[in-house]
Parts: structure tokens; sequence; C-alpha cells
């Protein structure tokens, strides 16, 4: 149980430190993509932290931290993710065009952006269900 | 697709919690198979249908 709960929580406390590190490092001011990209990364430990809770909560009632419902959510929502994912790029390519440093921005932007979609979506079905599989 | 998971809970004084510990499941997804909104795997639906001693077809209605 505790090996587990510290796997779980890796990712989580990865993505905190990496945050820490990039705003500590950097010497630039922040401009209207860093805040975006900082509000997109609070969002994905937000939700992140929610599952967690709710999965400790699970073990605490003696339940299953993750069924097969929990494990077709994910599934679905990365399925839904990657749909539109695809909108998403065509959206940031062609609206961030002029912004400097491009490719850096694009790739960062995107790849963060489908994090969101992920997460938004993982949230969504788990409170909602999947009602559309007949 | 229907169940009669909810009415068969009454019968036999089951709460969703404790139906949810003798699937292996979270209470969560006796929610939603009770509300219809997720069509469990053919594994579960036979360890509910286990639980209330009677068959598949008789806790899931296909409409």
């Amino acid at each position: 149980m505790i090996k587990n709960k510290k796997m779980t929580l890796f990712p989580i406390l990865g993505i905190i430190a990496l945050c820490i590190f990039w705003i500590y490092k950097t010497n630039k001011t922040f401009d209207i993509v860093a805040y975006s990209i900082i509000g997109m990364l609070l969002l994905i430990i937000s939700i992140s932290i929610y599952f967690k809770i709710k999965s400790y909560k699970s073990i605490a009632s003696g339940l299953n931290a993750e069924d097969e419902y929990s494990k077709r959510v994910k599934e679905k929502a990365a399925s839904r993710a990657y749909h539109m994912s695809i909108y998403m790029w065509v959206i940031v390519v062609l609206f961030l065009i002029e912004i400097q440093p491009r490719e850096k921005i694009i790739i960062g932007l995107g790849i963060i952006g489908m994090g969101v979609i992920y997460f938004i979506n993982w949230m969504y079905l788990s409170k909602n269900g999947i009602p559309d599989e007949d | 697709m229907k169940t009669r998971i909810k009415e068969l809970r009454a019968r036999d004084n089951l709460t969703q919690v404790e139906l949810a510990k003798r699937v292996g499941v979270r209470r969560e997804t006796i929610v939603f198979l009770e509300k219809g909104k997720y069509n469990p795997s053919l594994k579960l639906a036979y360890d509910i249908s286990k639980v209330f001693n009677i068959k598949i077809e008789e806790v899931f209605i296909l409409e």
C-alpha cells in the first residue's frame, strides 16, 4: 500500500518540481504565454490531486482504488483527447504563428494543451458516466 | 440497457458500498450502473448477478 501511494504521488510531485525549476531558472519576465502555461499546469496538478484524494478515499473505505470503470474512463478520455487535440494543434499553429520562439511555444502549448484536454475529459467522464456505448 | 440493481439491492438490504465491496469495484461504478450510464463487462455483470443469486438477464435488461 505504501509503495503504491509513493508510486502514484511521484508523477504529481515530478510536475510540481519541474514547474518550480522552470520558474526559478527563467530570467525572462512572464508574458501571456508563460501565464497560460502556468495556468494549464496548475489545472493539471489540481485535477491529479483531486483524483488521488478520491482514490485514497476509496482505499480508506475498503474499496478498490481503480476498477474497470475508472480504467474505461481513462481509455475513453485518452481517445477523446487525441481526437480533440487534432483541432487544438491546428488552432495553436494558426494563431501562434507570429510569436517567438515559435517552435518552442507551439510544441510546449500543444503538449500541455493535450494534457489539459485529457484531464478535463477524464474529470467529465468520471462525473457523468459513459452512456454512449450501446 | 436497464438494470434492476437498485431494486435488487433494496430486496437484499445491500448498500451501494456493500455491493461494491462484494464485486470489487468502486461505489461510483455501482452508481453509474444503476443510472444506466455504464455498461459493465461480462465479468462484472456475472459477479453482480451472482451476489443477487439470479441470472444475468434478470439483472441487466436490453431494450
